[in-house]
């Protein structure tokens, strides 16, 4: 049928230029450019008061492996993925079955409160726990002194990263809830019948039909704390700004500390964008990694 | 008293009080085991979970009508010695209701001791369906739980004087343990009635006490301190800027999108599948990776048109754009997949009548994707109306400054002002009008995330 064929308006890539010139002239200027741009900024020194950068190559690069702070923040970013992970995947998984469960009562109002911290901005939450926090007139350490046990310096640079990862963890869970929720929900009610009959009891069943089945999700969500994690920003901005200790700093504050902060006397343009870089090539690799793995071996429904 | 006998009473207090804490993690892992296979752990830990969230909003909204002080208008803010309000005067009760309290636990802890023990020995109460092993489980747990208050009841006649548990702490403690063993028995609603009473007698006791003798005068400077927030600290400022630039940026990115969307989806061209992998894989981009590089392009632009002219860099309009920018490869992707599922007939019908490309998408399929638009759109705002990076870097202005960067500016200054309550009055403008649109939007938020993720 000829009306079947898509029409051509003004000629071969008239129309298909007229809807798609405006969305690809923003995307690359604004977006694209710059991106692939940040190579080459990465590979220049530049501290913004000069009119013109300095291709230096790889000078940044060489520059960041000696750079303490840098691995320092690194370490950070790790920490937060592995073992704010742990964490992370305990609390979403257990709300998810929580909620999946239709003998208890109150799910949706647990849903909405759950889910709803990470709908607030970064700052908010940050703040919200700063004042939690905060050593003298927190919540916190007000209600360990009503139970008469001395103040915790919270946000002290020890505590502040694990400090941070309770935040995160209660900031972001609800994302991962609601994917884990819609994943169980998915799998097929026969699966559980047959555990059932085969007397499998409610852990048994948890453990051995709904974790296997979820995988596809529990990786979807596993790819997604890993890039939320490498990349997490104003929530310790907030968290621990203005002056946030070196050993405290993850990857996205030192950059933007090297790259803006106004109280140091040379802006690290370079090395800004070269650690940019170099945790790009982390995220893309960790989420290659799990991409593998979901393609080598996913369940059939 | 001698000092030594002063001295090994208080390392035997240490010792009880080190017990009762590892008594409390027992019975905590006896409740977990025993009702392992019931979800009733699962329970409990979503109401430890979302009564944090609870109480610290609620401690937020009650501190932001609290007086801010002297130096803040406030009284002279003798209410204030303890900014805890409440929640700290709850440890803090006057001394007859002290009195009343330290002669009665005694009996208190005793009755529901015993009661405990009795239910946990004799088993009545328990349900009769279930396993022998679990009955075994709740009697141990029932009888644990009465020895414990026994050894509460040490702490407590000793007015925890030489030990780190504050007597009020102990008493608090010794509640929180009852209700450790209560709770899972109102699961059966059949224990449920006395010792809830006891509970009851318990708590509010000492806590009417403490709310009746509270000044309640130190929660009237709501006004003072959400007109600080508001207007001083320019929260409404903020909270404008961040709206013209959400709305701009949802605008933008809706009809750009739309088209882009339409001309991927429905026509045919060379290279489409290049752009489509273009937009889809530019979401692993993250903002850090171009932030640089943008801010070195745009620092120096400046857009005139028209005799209307504006500097690129501190301007709402350029925020904005970026912005657009940046939100169009999750729009796209999420319309692409929208405007697939749309029926192919839909484009012969309207060819027929004449149709041509432009009215097709106007008039056509426009309409019919406004479902997924909206849930784009949703996703679009709320990115932009919650992001820090790029206004922190891209807006130096004061006025021009959005609500993430306007809260954390008054945070940052407040460690030096010290007014806490228009903090506190911050973070409820910034919260409250975002649990009620989350509220109302909740169904389809879950929606676009569950397409989004679990379709990819």
């Amino acid at each position: 049928m000829i009306v079947s064929q898509p029409r051509r308006l003004g000629g071969w890539w008239g129309a298909p230029a007229l809807f798609l010139a405006p969305a690809l002239v923003l995307f690359a200027v604004l977006f694209a450019f710059p991106a692939a741009g940040s190579l080459y900024v990465s590979m220049c020194r530049w501290t913004g008061f000069t009119p013109h950068m300095e291709f230096v190559g790889l000078h940044s690069f060489a520059r960041l492996l000696a750079d303490m702070k840098f691995w320092n923040a690194l370490r950070n970013n790790f920490w937060i993925m592995g073992a704010g992970g742990v964490v992370f995947f305990a609390f979403a998984l257990v709300f998810a079955a929580a909620l999946n469960d239709r003998r208890l009562r109150g799910r949706k109002f647990f849903q909405t409160l759950i889910f709803f911290p990470s709908f607030i901005s970064a700052v908010g939450a940050a703040t919200f726990w700063k004042l939690l926090y905060d050593s003298k007139s927190g919540l916190l350490n007000l209600s360990l002194e009503g139970l008469g046990a001395s103040p915790v310096q919270w946000l002290s640079s020890d505590n502040a990263i694990d400090a941070a990862i309770v935040m995160l963890v209660w900031a972001e869970v609800g994302g991962a809830m609601i994917l884990l929720l819609a994943g169980m929900r998915r799998i097929p009610k026969d699966y559980y019948e047959a555990a059932e009959i085969d007397g499998a009891s409610g852990s048994q069943q948890f453990f051995h039909v709904t974790v296997p089945m979820m995988r596809e999700v529990v990786l979807i969500a596993l790819s997604l704390w890993m890039i939320g994690s490498m990349k997490v920003f104003g929530f310790i901005q907030a968290l621990l700004a203005p002056d946030i200790n070196d050993r405290c700093q993850v990857i996205s504050t030192l950059q933007y500390d090297y790259a803006f902060n106004n109280r140091r006397c040379i802006f690290l343009m370079g090395e800004a964008t070269a650690m940019a870089v170099v945790q790009v090539a982390i995220v893309l690799v960790l989420v290659g990694i799990v991409r593998l793995l979901r393609e080598k071996k996913s369940i059939e429904y | 008293m001698p000092a030594e006998v002063q001295a090994s009473a208080a390392r035997i207090m240490q010792i009880v009080t080190i017990g009762l804490v590892a008594y409390c993690l027992v019975s905590v892992g006896i409740l977990w085991a025993y009702a392992r296979t019931r979800l009733y752990p699962l329970y409990l830990l979503k109401i430890a979970w979302v009564g944090l969230t609870i109480v610290g909003f609620l401690w937020i909204i009650s501190m932001s009508l609290a007086d801010p002080g002297p130096q803040h208008g406030g009284a002279a803010s003798e209410f204030m010695k303890n900014p805890a309000g409440p929640f700290a005067v709850v440890g803090d009760y006057p001394r007859w209701a002290e009195r009343f309290y330290a002669a009665r636990p005694w009996w208190m802890f005793m009755l529901a001791g015993l009661l405990l023990l009795w239910r946990g020995l004799s088993g009545h109460g328990l349900a009769d369906r279930d396993s022998p092993r679990r009955r075994t489980f709740r009697r141990g747990f029932l009888a644990l739980t009465a020895v414990g208050m026994g050894a509460l009841l040490l702490v407590i006649d000793h007015g925890g004087e030489p030990p780190h548990l504050s007597y009020t702490g102990a008493a608090y403690f010794a509640a929180l343990c009852v209700l450790w063993a209560v709770l899972p028995l109102a699961w059966r609603r059949r224990l449920i009635t006395p010792a809830m009473a006891v509970l009851a007698v318990l708590l509010a006791a000492p806590l009417a006490a403490a709310l009746a003798h509270f000044d309640w005068r130190c929660y009237t400077y709501a006004a003072s301190n959400y007109a600080y927030a508001w207007t001083t600290a320019r929260m409404g400022h903020y909270a404008l800027n961040s709206l013209l630039v959400s709305v701009l940026t949802v605008a933008v990115t809706s009809v750009l999108a739309s088209m882009a969307a339409y001309a991927l989806t429905r026509l045919e061209f060379v290279g489409r599948g290049a752009v489509l992998f273009l937009f889809i894989g530019a979401m692993v981009i993250p903002a850090e990776l171009y932030i640089v590089p943008l801010f070195l392009m745009v620092q120096n632009w400046h857009v005139s048109a028209g005799g209307v002219g504006f500097n690129f860099m501190d301007s709402r309009l350029g925020l904005g754009l970026i912005y657009a920018a940046g939100g169009l490869p999750f729009a796209v992707f999420l319309l692409t997949g929208f405007y697939r599922t749309l029926p192919g007939t839909l484009r012969e019908a309207a060819a027929i009548d004449g149709c041509g490309e432009w009215r097709m998408f106007t008039d056509v399929f426009f309409p019919l994707a406004v479902p997924g638009l909206a849930t784009a759109a949703i996703f679009q705002f709320l990115a932009v109306w919650n992001e820090y990076q790029f206004a922190l870097v891209f807006l130096t202005n004061d006025k021009l400054k959005t609500l993430p960067v306007g809260l954390y500016n008054l945070s940052v200054s407040q460690q030096y002002a010290a007014n806490w309550s228009a903090l506190f009055a911050g973070v409820t403008i910034l919260c409250v009008p975002t649990f009620l649109i989350f509220v109302l939007l909740q169904e389809r938020i879950v929606a676009g995330l569950t397409v989004g993720g679990v379709k990819e």
